[in-house]
């Protein structure tokens, strides 16, 4: 009965792993010329639309470092399953920071069995946390599972189809426990200019002004995101004397 | 039979293997009828041709939208001479213009300047006409002029700026605000000749105050960019700077000097009177004092936006390993570029 319920389940879903690439490879391609209409429209305006606006630029390859240092990540989901993520790909053209992350799944109880899994989102949500320090998170829009071992060949479509959902079923999860991607650039909160001159003829009282720093947009453009922060800087007021 | 009947495990057992396999079969059955089914459903999604036009639409799309997004990167003058580096950091000239103006702005916004204990020296003979005795040196003064404390206030206007080079060429209008000057006035007389035999020698102190003229200067500069643990530091550079400060003496303080040597009358009076003494005085706090700003007064400015050599990485720290490369300067932007990696765990 369990047998036949999974492949009513199955009925439910496309099986077929090429078809669901080539569906991946159209959404895919949505999103690519939904960014590319975005940008598009920069042409006009231009990058940058005010004098507060400054522009950090980070590279694929070291997101990617940065994501697959805080790899590997064990997620448990439902009916005993876990899910063992271990290594990221990052592509950022288009406007579109795609991120693929590959991993495992196991089941250690009877009866074992293991797989291929593959996410595939994006990387979004970008802001200034209050350590100063730019983070996006990652967002998973579809979930893959491939190759399993443990099941008679005949069974593989079933037993992909079964974890599949498992797998889907638990996307909040795997997604929340995705690392953020912290970006190594620091904003500082505040902007001191210091004193000078304190004891000679022409003397300059030190002071402060707070910063406030906001992601306004990031582009994902040859191979590189693109943030554009805005800086804004409250009144300067002197620093109180140390005796 | 009754053997058959009294040993139940035979035909139970032949029984069971029966509806064993006719579970089996049935399970079969089932099989290839949900089999069949998957593939039914599976024909209802979306058809493939569907998808491989619409593949076809959107790499088109793709291609030409890409082509005309490049050739606009290309053309702006924002990416021209854009280094490369795992981490950029761009401050756009606007940014930096905007920067620099709230910088002079917010620190030289009341610039307080304070000379205390400046001498100032001065000498001559004093040669006056006589009577019959004709033109005669007739004494010669000694005046020293201690500054007590000038206190001029500066205020900064908006800089002008411009891009270019290794550095950022800027002129900041500084204006004096006024101010107040207090000297102490000591004068020695040493009469000469007939003089001396009537005036003898004289000495005199006495305090004059006085008030700084508003002036305005340009105060010519660059402020040179440079990458340091990271982040962009500024360094103001005023070679030569300094700043006249033109004071007016209070004409009533340096009238009462005069009043106090006039005690003196006769010929000993003439003598007093042709060296004009508050003149000098006048003259000298007119011609302004020079406040020269050395160099080492100027102190970097580190920029609040920086590469982090240190990154949050779940419950550890991540170590990263930077490389900075040169602060590229153009005209639309300072660029700051670093390669970044990952450090090895101790």
């Amino acid at each position: 009965m369990v047998l036949v319920l999974c492949l009513l389940s199955a009925a439910c879903g496309d099986t077929d792993p090429a078809r669901r690439a080539r569906r991946g490879e159209r959404d895919q391609l949505r999103r690519e010329v939904a960014g590319f209409r975005g940008l598009e429209s920069l042409a006009g305006t231009g990058l940058l639309t005010n004098d507060r606006q400054v522009l950090v630029s980070v590279s694929d390859t070291l997101i990617r470092d940065l994501l697959d240092a805080s790899f590997p990540i064990t997620v448990p989901l439902a009916r005993g399953i876990t899910v063992t993520l271990s290594a990221a790909t990052v592509t950022f053209r288009g406007n579109v920071a795609r991120v693929d992350v590959v991993g495992e799944l196991r089941r250690a109880r009877f009866p074992t069995v293991a797989a291929a899994v593959s996410l595939r989102g994006a990387i979004d949500a970008f802001a200034v946390d209050s350590d100063r320090v730019l983070r996006a998170r990652m967002t998973v829009d579809d979930a893959s599972v491939d190759a399993p071992i443990g099941v008679p060949g005949l069974l593989d479509p079933i037993a992909i189809t079964v974890l599949q959902r498992i797998v889907e079923r638990g996307l909040p999860k795997l997604t929340a426990m995705l690392p953020s991607v912290a970006i190594p650039v620091r904003l500082d909160r505040e902007m001191t200019l210091p004193a000078f001159g304190e004891s000679a003829a022409l003397s300059v009282a030190a002071v402060r002004a707070p910063l406030s720093v906001t992601a306004e947009r990031v582009i994902a453009f040859q191979n590189r995101l693109w943030f554009i922060l805005r800086v804004d800087r409250g009144e300067f007021a002197a620093l109180p004397v140390v005796p | 039979m009754t053997n058959q009947e009294t040993t139940p495990s035979g035909p139970v057992r032949a029984y069971g293997r029966h509806r064993w396999r006719r579970n089996i079969v049935w399970m079969l059955l089932l099989v290839a009828a949900a089999t069949g089914a998957v593939s039914l459903l599976s024909v209802s999604h979306p058809s493939s041709v569907a998808v491989e036009r619409e593949i076809a639409q959107l790499t088109h799309e793709r291609d030409s939208l890409r082509t005309l997004v490049r050739a606009t990167a290309d053309s702006s003058e924002l990416f021209a001479r854009r280094p490369a580096g795992d981490v950029l950091i761009a401050l756009p000239s606007p940014f930096v213009a905007s920067l620099v103006t709230d910088i002079v702005a917010g620190w030289f916004d009341h610039v307080d300047v304070t000379i205390r204990g400046l001498e100032l020296h001065k000498a001559g003979d004093v040669r006056a006409s006589i009577g019959v005795l004709g033109r005669r040196r007739v004494g010669s003064y000694d005046m020293n002029i201690t500054l007590d404390e000038i206190l001029g206030r500066l205020t900064a206007g908006a800089p002008s700026i411009n891009f270019g080079g290794d550095a950022v060429a800027v002129a900041v209008p500084v204006r004096v605000n006024g101010g107040s000057v207090k000297a102490t006035i000591a004068i020695a007389w040493d009469s000469r000749g007939l003089a001396n035999a009537i005036c003898g020698d004289l000495a005199a102190q006495h305090s004059v105050t006085g008030t700084i003229r508003v002036t305005e200067h340009i105060a010519i500069g660059r402020l040179v960019l440079s990458a340091r643990d990271g982040a962009v530091v500024v360094d103001p550079e005023f070679p030569d700077l300094a700043i006249r400060l033109f004071a007016d003496a209070d004409a009533a303080s340096v009238a009462v000097l005069d009043s106090l040597l006039a005690t003196k009358g006769g010929l000993c009076g003439i003598a007093v009177q042709k060296a004009r003494v508050s003149d000098l005085i006048v003259a000298r706090i007119a011609r302004g004092f020079l406040i020269r700003i050395p160099q080492k007064f100027f102190r970097p400015v580190r920029l609040p936006i920086a590469v982090e050599r240190e990154l949050p990485a779940g419950d550890r720290a991540l170590s990263l390993v930077v490389s900075p490369r040169d602060i590229v300067i153009t005209r639309a932007a300072v660029w700051l570029a670093a390669d970044v990696r990952i450090a090895p765990p101790p």
